[in-house]
């Protein structure tokens, strides 16, 4: 706990230096954004593809990225039933960037969010997926640097959303059957 | 359940990520050369596509962050509200794109057949009627080509065709199929009763007549051409011979509903399949043959198409022209060029 709130402490020590970085900080952290973004580039990857082997392989992707996101909220939702963390500026002084989120800490919705996407793409697509890691990781950081979120609760968020994107795509074989079928009708009206 | 705690927020939103869609299908369109999709014509157009896409996310993100900064910092619509939201937007973006595009392709269209000045003469063609296109200055009989257009293809595309056969010294007859003629058996007259009419014209070598046919016209003509032995050369122009099942690289062919009024089309596929020009192909040599595809064809499956011709006589000769889709081809100025060329030296 001493250094997730140190860690916290260096983060959200570069929050209210200056008004540009301040700025910055609010336009990655916010609910709007990098999700918006994230979630474009799953639409863009349901078109994208050069074969149709391809765009079969990231048709997938999405597909599997929704399941597991529903998966990974309703271990987030789980998770605050049994234990609440208060947010960090519920008992320290900090430089809060946003307005106060009232729910539990832990684990970090956003980062759930993020990682979630970001492994369930990767594992499909190491490219996309890079791409998607690097938002979710500035989501992640821009949440702590805002006060938001201990260090601890992005780590949280990070293991529910690859464990979900891992069990989804992994260990959920049975999903294929139903993608390819989903796939294979889309296709008769040309949408996939 | 859906709360919305602002309404203007939520509609804020709703116009970015409409915006911000639409701005990835024109990204994704240019990337893939999605044409279906793409409300600039590559061709002409090129990057331009990716300038229109980041000015559509870059006008949708402004609106939304400059106009609704500070409620942004508040407490905004739950995720699952966020995500019906995206949703809603996503599907209209698609939505609208595939109508914008249809509509603007057809008037495209419609602009670049209307630039075509017809120099032809109708004739009556069995049932039915074609255009015939006769060279200038004629000094003796000129070999003479029937040309068999497509189910859906344009008539304009092999109007310039014939129009530069013509120049070239070649009589062009062309055939308009329309839908109540193309009904298998009927259909199988049309091509004789061509030739029939090429044949009894003064201003044509009968000795040296051809036939070239694109997309199902292309099948019907190989058809043809395997027992009528007055046909001395055959080309076919992205016969379709083996089709592929329909996806989204239909788009890359053309417009959204077009697409899919040509997938549903079942009468294609039947047609197809009666023809059989696959077996009927084989029966065509030692009078030469020629294949043309475009490397970008989605349309037809080359694989399976190249196999059988790899199993051909030599006198089956198979050309791909790079960057060029099934209904560009009739239109490419390499391809026509390919094709004269290959009828000088065969007629």
């Amino acid at each position: 706990m001493a250094i997730d709130w140190a860690l916290f402490q260096i983060a959200n020590g570069l929050a209210g230096r200056s008004p540009v970085l301040d700025r910055i900080i609010q336009v990655l952290m916010n609910d709007y954004a990098l999700t918006t973004a994230m979630v474009l580039v799953l639409f863009a990857l349901w078109f994208s593809g050069s074969s149709l082997e391809a765009r079969e392989r990231n048709q997938r992707a999405v597909l599997s990225a929704i399941v597991a996101l529903l998966l990974a909220n309703l271990i987030v939702k789980a998770c605050n039933l049994i234990f609440y963390r208060p947010r960090p500026f519920a008992y320290h002084e900090v430089t809060l960037l946003f307005y106060h989120p009232s729910d539990s800490s832990f684990p970090s919705n956003a980062a759930t969010v993020g990682f979630c996407i970001a492994a369930s793409v990767w594992l499909f697509n190491h490219k996309a997926g890079f791409l998607l890691y690097i938002l979710a990781c500035l989501l992640s950081l821009a949440r702590v640097c805002g006060g938001v979120h201990y260090p601890s609760d992005i780590l949280g968020g990070l293991l529910v959303g690859t464990f979900s994107a891992w069990l989804v795509i992994r260990k959920w074989r049975f999903l294929d059957r139903w993608w390819m079928a989903i796939i294979h009708w889309l296709r008769r009206w040309l949408l996939a | 359940m859906l709360y919305f705690v602002s309404v203007k927020l939520a509609l804020g939103y709703l116009l970015f990520s409409f915006l911000s869609a639409l701005g990835i299908l024109q990204l994704v369109a240019t990337r893939y050369r999605l044409r279906g999709l793409a409300f600039l014509d590559h061709a002409q157009h090129g990057a331009k596509g990716y300038a229109l896409a980041a000015l559509l996310i870059v006008c949708g993100a402004l609106l939304f962050f400059a106009g609704e900064w500070h409620a942004i910092l508040t407490p905004g619509p739950a995720g699952s509200e966020l995500a019906f939201l995206f949703g809603l937007s996503a599907t209209g973006a698609l939505a609208v794109t595939c109508i914008v595009t249809s509509i603007i392709q057809e008037q495209r269209h419609g602009f670049l057949t209307q630039a075509i000045t017809d120099q032809g003469e109708t004739v009556t063609v069995g049932r039915g009627t074609g255009r015939l296109y006769l060279p200038h200055n004629l000094n003796a009989p000129a070999p003479a080509v029937v040309l068999v257009p497509g189910l859906n293809s344009n008539k304009g595309d092999l109007t310039i065709l014939a129009h530069q056969m013509a120049e070239e010294g070649f009589a062009a007859l062309v055939i308009c199929l329309d839908r109540g003629s193309c009904s298998y058996p009927e259909v199988l007259a049309i091509v004789p009763a061509a030739i029939s009419v090429l044949s009894k014209r003064p201003e044509v070598d009968e000795q040296r007549l051809g036939i070239v046919g694109h997309d199902l016209g292309g099948d019907l003509a190989i058809r043809a051409a395997s027992t009528d032995k007055q046909i001395k050369a055959v080309a076919a122009l992205a016969p379709v011979l083996v089709e592929v099942p329909p996806s989204l690289d239909l788009l890359r062919e053309m417009p959204y509903l077009e697409a899919l009024r040509w997938a549903q089309d079942r009468s294609r596929a039947n047609l197809r399949a009666a023809l059989h020009a696959l077996e009927y192909g084989g029966r065509i040599a030692p009078r030469p043959f020629l294949l043309l595809y475009g490397a970008e064809d989605r349309v037809v499956s080359r694989a399976p198409t190249e196999a059988w011709q790899a199993q051909q006589a030599a006198s089956m000769r198979l050309e791909v022209i790079e960057g060029v889709g099934h209904f560009d081809l009739v239109k490419h100025p390499l391809a026509a060029r390919i094709l004269i060329q290959w009828l000088r030296e065969h007629l």
